[in-house]
């Protein structure tokens, strides 16, 4: 048993839960009535997909923890970058239906970043993924030139594009402070996700694996405390309009008080 | 200024300016169908009040159309009275309606955040 590996299991396990918990609330937000009903499904799909990828990779760990590099811990690595190379998909939905508000656009954009997914699984299988011996804190492994390349100009730069088109919002005036909250917290969370995961998947060293993986753990936690703010940011950022009781009793105006 | 007007749209952006508290100028429907149609034709160019009334009729009274020609366009220089019912827009007509269409850019603008944001979850 390494306990450097259980460690980093462990902050991958939390990832996972956090991210489910945020996409349970994200499709419970809304009626299906309403117009965001289906952004906040495809967001909450996001971190669905997200949060199963970590999943695959914390028993990825767990596995190797006790069993070393092995196949049954290579299975769960192909299953975890599997789910990862669709993440994409749901969140082109959510940003161009936000910024657009058009299916027509927004649903074939999704459905191009499946099939780039799609592409990368098939090529991922093809060309697989080199295992090593577990370090002390992560497993190291190797991925093809091809997938290295393909993840950062399929995957990471639309989805880095995408999130910057959000970014002229943060600076309007006219907007209110908790839509604001909202859009900024989104975008650091977004933001440390995929750099992070960038990063992950260049894989670097043996403790700067459990190091990304813990900024990957406090990104899901900005996205969260973003769409369920706790009530000492909602005072603190002062997210929500003062209840300032109006002055009803007009017959007391002087005119030296107007 | 090219192309037609449409009432349909200036009366919402009339709406939205007089919502905000802004009642003449860009709020006020009559002064810019007015100015709009002017301007349509051109500086120091001929427009019939005829004209004027193909966009305003069934929305406001021709009386009110003809007070707000003389106490406000003429009155201010924004446009010359140059025979029965004919007017032409001066320089300062002008400026006020670029103003006009400016105030339907922002209306603009504002109306395309508003429907982001509210898009968002």
């Amino acid at each position: 048993m390494i306990e450097g590996v259980l460690i980093h299991a462990l902050v991958c396990f939390e990832v996972t839960l956090v991210s489910f918990w945020l996409a349970m609330k994200m499709f419970v937000k809304h009626d299906p009535g309403d117009q965001r009903y289906l952004i906040s499904i495809s967001f909450g799909l996001f971190w669905m997909l997200f949060g199963i990828s970590y999943l695959c990779i914390s028993l990825y760990l767990l596995s190797a923890a006790y069993h070393g590099a092995d196949w049954a811990s290579a299975t769960f690595l192909y299953c975890g970058f599997s789910s990862f190379a669709l993440v994409t998909a749901p969140l082109a939905f959510f940003i161009i239906q936000i910024l657009i508000g058009n299916r027509k656009i927004s649903l074939p954009a999704s459905l191009a970043f499946m099939m780039i997914g799609l592409i990368y699984i098939i090529l991922l299988f093809r060309y697989g993924v080199e295992v090593s011996d577990p370090g002390y804190w992560s497993v190291d492994f190797r991925m093809h030139h091809l997938l290295v390349l393909m993840f950062v100009y399929a995957i990471y730069i639309p989805a880095v594009a995408m999130i910057m088109a959000l970014i002229p919002f943060i600076a309007l005036k006219t907007i209110p402070a908790l839509t604001k909250y909202k859009i900024a917290m989104s975008l650091i969370s977004l933001s440390i996700v995929y750099g992070f995961t960038l990063l992950t998947i260049l894989h670097l060293g043996d403790l700067d694996g459990l190091l990304f993986d813990i900024m990957i753990l406090i990104g899901t936690l900005v996205a969260y405390v973003g769409y369920f703010p706790p009530e000492c940011l909602v005072e603190w950022f002062r997210l929500k309009d003062p209840a300032i009781p109006e002055f009803e009793n007009q017959q007391d105006w002087g005119y030296d008080e107007l | 200024m090219t192309g037609e007007i449409d009432t349909a749209w200036e009366l919402e952006v009339a709406e939205f300016y007089r919502s905000l508290g802004i009642g003449q100028g860009p709020g006020d429907i009559q002064y810019r169908l007015i100015i709009l149609v002017l301007a349509k034709n051109g500086v120091g160019r001929l427009t019939k009040f005829s004209e004027i009334r193909n966009y305003t009729d069934g929305l406001i009274d021709r009386g009110n159309i003809g007070s707000k020609m003389k106490t406000v366009f003429q009155l201010d220089g924004l446009v010359k009275r140059v025979g029965r019912g004919e007017y032409v827009l001066t320089e300062k007509g002008a400026v006020a309606a670029e103003f006009i269409q400016k105030s339907s850019n922002y209306y603009s603008d504002i109306k395309l955040t508003r429907e982001i944001i509210d898009r968002f979850p």
